[in-house]
């Protein structure tokens, strides 16, 4: 197995440590963005108006759409006891059951009689 | 980057009540840094003028989301390389992404011709190598060189485990040390790795 460990510890830096950095920093010297690049930030973020973009919307969704929930707008609560329901959901259930049950109940009736 | 936290925390919160200015503070204490880590991975300073714009309009647009009791700097890294890295895939449909890269990073000319030639020579020949290395592993390099950003700090901007960072400057390294010693370019042949 190999030990990384020497690039936690910047102390055991060698001569190509020192080449790739000195490579780096040499091309990367004087670099820097126009001055009239914050003026366009700031342009973009007044023309846009108040504090807004996706994580404050998303947000905001998300509590219209728990307000929604609490309201019981799409799953309303089965306050008043339906019988006719509650045999379908039985069915629903347990249709499997029934189908086998259905399937044999002529024969049981057959021996029956 | 690490330095000045509070003062960053202190101007996150201003950026969360809509304070423009103080984005303008935090602009002006990071947009070398950010510009500079864009450029190194994009190679290109129009992109890269807009990832430094980009980056901060999601600063202001998600101040809420960052946590003031960490650092702001990997936070502000970790935006710049996820942006660079997906403006650059998106370039690359359509242009060769290296092509001339080395020419747009020409540095200025000094006083000693010779000398300043010679070191250029050798900074471009490495830089070259640096490019021809695999995203994921340049921008390792990129991080830990140029930043010097530690290998925890690069895992948080990367997005990926310690070890997979160390993994990858090994790798590069490696790479690396082939490359010079193919161009003659005289690094020591003992480079030192720990095999345990």
């Amino acid at each position: 197995m190999i030990s990384h460990d020497r690039f936690s510890l910047r102390q055991s830096e060698d001569q190509l440590d020192v080449m790739v950095r000195w490579a780096l920093r040499s091309n990367m010297a004087g670099a820097s963005p126009p001055s009239h690049n914050w003026d366009r930030i700031r342009d973009r973020l007044r023309r846009r108006g108040k504090r807004g973009g996706f994580y404050q919307d998303w947000r905001r969704f998300r509590e219209f759409l728990d307000a929604l929930l609490k309201k019981d707008l799409f799953f309303p609560p089965q306050q008043n006891y339906c019988f006719e329901c509650s045999v379908k959901n039985s069915m629903e259930q347990h249709w499997p059951y029934l189908f086998v049950c259905q399937l044999e109940l002529p024969m049981v009736w057959a021996k029956v009689v | 980057m690490a330095a000045g936290m509070t003062a960053d925390s202190r101007l996150i919160t201003r950026i969360r009540d809509g304070d423009i200015e103080a984005l303008g503070d935090l602009y002006e204490r990071y947009k070398a840094q950010v510009y500079r880590t864009a450029l190194a991975i994009t190679h290109d300073e129009r992109m890269s003028e807009d990832i430094l714009q980009e980056t901060f309009l999601r600063v202001y647009n998600y101040a809420d989301s960052f946590d003031t009791s960490r650092p702001l700097g990997p936070w502000l890294y970790r935006i710049t390389v996820n942006l660079a890295y997906s403006w650059t895939n998106r370039a690359k449909r359509w242009v060769s992404f290296f092509q001339g890269a080395v020419e747009r990073l020409k540095a200025p000319d000094h006083l000693y011709p010779e000398r300043v030639a010679e070191e250029r020579e050798r900074s471009q020949a490495l830089q070259q190598a640096i490019d021809t290395l695999p995203t994921p592993q340049r921008v390792v390099v990129i991080l830990y060189y140029l930043e010097d950003l530690s290998v925890s700090d690069i895992a948080y901007v990367v997005g990926v485990p310690e070890g997979t960072v160390k993994s990858r400057l090994y790798y590069a390294r490696k790479k690396l040390k082939e490359a010079i010693v193919e161009r003659g370019q005289g690094v020591k042949p003992e480079v030192v790795y720990d095999f345990t």
